[in-house]
């Protein structure tokens, strides 16, 4: 850990004397994003509001969207999921996740599309200050752009068996803390005649020698547990997927001129949609070879902000990851193509092979191997004109070439 | 530490079958309960139709239930657990929701029916 966090230090320090401009479209800017109205407007801000209810939802809206002259603020992140907003007692890990038939071994139940994509839909808002760039460099102006995202799950696939066990881990760490504090509470009952789960809620008869006794014993119970249901929950959380995932995001975003709502005009318009499969490995956990296909549509209509042309990019890729925990790498392959009427030439594509090194969740450092645009694929079965980049992705940014070969 | 809490207090009418009892926790979190009737623990862990016993020698007694949960699901920090008895001249279903503060947090519902 310390070996890494040490690169970290020296990566981030040496990094401006080695930044050279951002190499071209990688795959991973072809995901479907999480956010797709902050994606349109190339905006990773540090705060989003995510709001939890349709009153905080309304609340956020009124209070944060509109500057007092009437105008579009110039800093709004958003992000929402309504079928959360409130809560669904029906709803099981089991009917959200399905079930393993441990029998006929296979996975049964689980949502259906229509419900996968009302459980996944989330919608995202965002505004930003437009920028140009003139004689004197990059400068800002009155006008905004806003934009409205939407983006859901069309199959999500399903946890592993090895999330499965986990989860059987989970339930029974919770049993166990409710068998501890009930014990504690039949032996107070019998001492006290009353039962403290009861008796001691929230702040009644806090005082009482009984409600004493009962949180002091009870506290150091939840708190032997809670440590071992959270490194069990992280690693229930850190489960991928496996199976079949399609997902889907478009967004939209407009320019106002001098932020008024009433002077608007289109500026771009993309979806995304991305297939994935991976696999199951023998012992219950996800396979090391993950498939991907990708596809996006832009189309740009402002001189200003990204030309004005109709483009498609479609790409795939097969990765392939150690099981080894320990080793946070990845070696893939992708192929990339973009059809743009803005070409002269019937379309453009990319082949590389990438080998990634994850230096913590937020930094990584890659390889890639093979022939950019502007090229055919010759080069990459010849040798001639192979390039080679050495380079760094932050969480949320596009890569960034630190050395390149050619 | 992060247990949050939340009581819930019942009553149950029997008739002369078996009652049953399952315990359902919603909103895709994951827990495990313990049931107990007059300090004796009668199911433990996931509880899914679990015989009480006949309608007229549990009639007068309290079955109490102490479900922990854990808050799993990336999309909400709400959780809940619906009490569901059969058996008596009418089901009953109870739901009880309450939300954790933090992701990874946990939740203890203690809940006490009296059969009548």
């Amino acid at each position: 850990m310390a070996n890494r966090t040490l690169l970290t230090f020296l990566i981030v320090v040496g990094l401006p004397a080695l930044a050279q401009e951002r190499p071209n479209l990688n795959l991973d800017d072809l995901l479907p994003p999480n956010a797709p109205a902050l994606e349109i407007l190339g905006v990773a801000p540090t705060e989003i509001s995510r709001p939890t209810s349709a009153k905080a939802f309304a609340m956020n809206i009124l209070n944060d969207t509109v500057r007092a002259d009437g105008g579009l603020v110039s800093d709004f992140a958003m992000q929402f999921s309504p079928y959360w907003w409130r809560s669904h007692p029906d709803l099981t890990w089991s009917a959200y996740n399905g079930t393993y038939d441990d029998t006929a071994k296979r996975w049964i139940g689980g949502p259906d599309i229509p419900t996968t994509i009302l459980q996944s839909l989330s919608f995202s808002l965002g505004t930003t200050q437009v920028e140009v760039d003139d004689a004197s460099g990059t400068s800002s102006t009155d006008d905004a752009l806003g934009s409205f995202g939407v983006n859901f799950d069309i199959l999500r696939g399903r946890p592993s068996r090895k999330q499965l066990s986990l989860k059987a881990d989970i339930e029974s760490i919770a049993t166990s803390n409710s068998e501890r504090e009930a014990a504690i509470e039949a032996e107070l009952m019998a001492r006290f005649g009353a039962d403290p789960a009861f008796a001691c809620d929230g702040t009644t008869n806090a005082s009482t020698p009984l409600c004493l006794e009962y949180e002091q014993r009870r506290s150091a119970i939840n708190s032997e547990i809670d440590t071992e249901m959270r490194a069990k929950n992280e690693q229930f959380r850190a489960q991928k997927r496996v199976g079949h995932r399609v997902q889907f995001a478009a967004a939209t975003a407009y320019r106002f001129e001098d932020g008024s709502t009433s002077n608007s005009e289109h500026a771009r318009t993309s979806a995304w949609v991305s297939y994935s499969y991976l696999g199951e490995h023998r012992d219950g956990a996800a396979n090391s070879l993950q498939w991907l296909a990708i596809a996006r549509w832009n189309k740009n209509e402002l001189e200003d902000f990204g030309g004005t042309d109709d483009q498609i990019d479609i790409g795939a890729r097969l990765i392939w990851e150690p099981r080894d925990e320990r080793l946070p790498l990845s070696l893939s392959i992708e192929y990339l193509r973009r059809i743009s009427d803005a070409d002269e030439a019937d379309g453009d594509s990319r082949f590389a092979g990438i080998l990634q090194y994850d230096v913590n969740e937020e930094m990584s450092l890659f390889l890639s191997v093979g022939e950019n645009f502007d090229s055919n694929l010759a080069p990459l079965l010849t040798g001639e004109d192979l390039v080679a980049i050495i380079g760094i992705k932050f969480a949320g940014g596009g890569p960034i070439s630190l050395k390149s070969f050619e | 530490m992060s247990f949050k809490r939340v009581t819930t207090t019942g009553t149950y009418a029997v008739g002369d079958g078996e009652v049953t009892l399952s315990v359902a926790i919603g909103d895709a979190q994951i827990g495990g309960s313990v049931v107990i009737i007059e300090g004796e623990t009668v199911g433990r862990n996931q509880i899914d139709d679990l015989v009480l016993g006949n309608g007229p020698d549990l009639k007068g007694k309290s079955v109490k239930i102490k479900t922990t949960v854990a808050d799993v699901n990336d999309q909400s920090n709400r959780t809940s657990v619906t009490y569901k008895f059969s058996g008596g001249p009418n089901p009953l279903n109870t739901e009880v929701t309450s939300e954790v503060d933090n992701d990874g947090d946990s939740m203890v519902f203690n809940a006490k029916f009296n059969m009548e």
